[in-house]
């Protein structure tokens, strides 16, 4: 299985939500043995929804931890209560038919209830569906806007170009042929060290064309460019970057 | 950033690790319940019976299968959807707004810090908030959302990308991914 259309598949997203079926996980967790890259695109997504819940953080009440504390003791194996002991032996058959026909009125009793309890739990029910439906179609509205990135990454034109140097800086160029665009992920390329600075380079008729310096996000890196046979990364000293490639330190060749 | 004393703690259930747990991580869990069930007391039940639950599944904790955190929101925010669902909850259903729920004389103010964080992510573009809010704090898998809403479910797994892509451009390019690590960390 390609790795990049692995990645692409949604399915590391659903293994990190807890959203996979048995056997995805199986295959998800297969992967990540296998191929780094699935491992630190699995690894980046956590991280960046565990960002997501820390922004909404909302401290709880003082009392909380102890509580808490004091639950976890009451778990411990050990403090169970005792078994009870068995009635009588003597009275057993009345016993036992005393008790089961309170058991057969009570449950009688119970469904009875229930039944009438599931009228209004369907009636509730609806009311919530039809609120959820609404929801959906704003939802819907907000997600069909057009989006210049969405449209590269989902054109089956598009090629995947992996520009790495197979040590600590990668990151995967979506390049168009035809839409004559590029973007990439810049994500998996760390911060370079004081002084030094990443610039981008698509390579077109044999020269090297400035694609910028290293962008924020996937949305800044987008630009266009036509007739590239490869795209690189290389490190400079200047913040602004230079005219030409001084140390280039990762290329990828398009097909 | 995995601790792993704390992990081997864990593991090994040992009840002083899911104290840690709770400093590092308890205000982000709560956060995470209240906006799925929406109300005060539950969400309080909800945050201990995680912590419950975590310390009950402990030993079956496995690093190389995700994050420390990761798991303990998951397991968050099955307790909290699974809430929603019973009968109770839909038959005792307030309208309460969540700002009212968040600022109620019984919590806490909030950290100023996270409310810059909080900021930076209220700005991120309406259609992938909507569509990470779906996924995550409802509980809809990617397929029920493209089921719904009628949209292919490859344009829904490439926006989902997308979307978190954009989360991470947030907090790299503003360097908070270090701040909100730096806020969960146990200051012990």
């Amino acid at each position: 299985m390609d790795i990049q259309s692995f990645i692409q598949s949604g399915l590391l997203e659903a293994y990190v939500l807890g959203q996979c079926s048995a056997e995805e996980r199986a295959q998800v967790e297969r992967m990540a043995a296998e191929h780094v890259e699935v491992r630190a695109e699995l690894n980046s997504i956590q991280v960046s929804l565990e960002g997501y819940a820390a922004a909404h953080a909302v401290q709880p009440p003082d009392w909380m931890k102890t509580s808490i504390m004091e639950r976890l003791t009451q778990e411990t194996p050990g403090h169970a209560p005792p078994d009870v002991p068995a009635p009588g032996g003597n009275n057993f058959p009345l016993r036992f038919f005393q008790i089961l026909a309170f058991l057969l009125a009570a449950a009688c009793a119970f469904l009875f209830l229930r039944q009438k309890e599931m009228g209004r739990e369907n009636q509730e029910l609806k009311l919530k569906t039809d609120s959820i439906q609404k929801e959906l179609v704003a939802c819907n509205q907000e997600v069909q806007k057009p989006d210049p990135i969405a449209e590269l990454v989902c054109d089956p034109g598009t090629q995947r170009i992996l520009v790495s140097d197979g040590k600590g800086i990668s990151t995967i160029v979506y390049y168009n042929a035809e839409l004559k665009r590029m973007a990439y992920d810049p994500y998996n390329i760390p911060t370079p060290s004081d002084g030094t600075h990443y610039q981008f380079w698509a390579i077109v008729d044999g020269k090297p064309v400035s694609m910028g310096m290293k962008a924020g996000n996937m949305c800044e890196s987008l630009r266009n460019v036509e007739n590239a046979i490869a795209f690189a990364i290389s490190e400079e000293d200047k913040p602004e970057g230079n005219p030409a490639p001084t140390k280039v330190l990762a290329i990828g060749k398009t097909s | 950033m995995q601790d792993q004393q704390l992990i081997n703690r864990l593991q090994a259930q040992d009840r002083t690790a899911i104290g840690n747990l709770y400093d590092a991580y308890g205000a982000a869990l709560f956060g995470v319940v209240l906006r799925i069930v929406q109300q005060r007391e539950l969400a309080e039940q909800v945050l201990q019976d995680t912590f419950v639950k975590a310390w009950r599944n402990g030993a079956s904790y496995d690093a190389s299968k995700g994050r420390l955190f990761t798991w303990l929101l998951n397991i968050a925010r099955n307790t909290a959807i699974d809430a929603t669902r019973t009968a109770h909850f839909q038959k005792s259903r307030k309208t309460d707004s969540l700002d009212a729920l968040v600022y109620s004389p019984g919590g806490e103010s909030i950290n100023p810090d996270q409310i810059g964080v909080r900021e930076v992510v209220s700005r991120l573009d309406e259609k992938y908030k909507s569509l990470i809010d779906l996924v995550y704090f409802k509980g809809y898998t990617q397929e029920e959302v493209a089921e719904e809403t009628g949209i292919p479910l490859g344009t829904i797994k490439t926006r989902l990308r997308y979307a978190i892509n954009e989360l991470r451009g947030i907090f790299v390019e503003k360097g908070l991914a270090g701040l909100i690590l730096t806020l969960l960390t146990i200051n012990q």
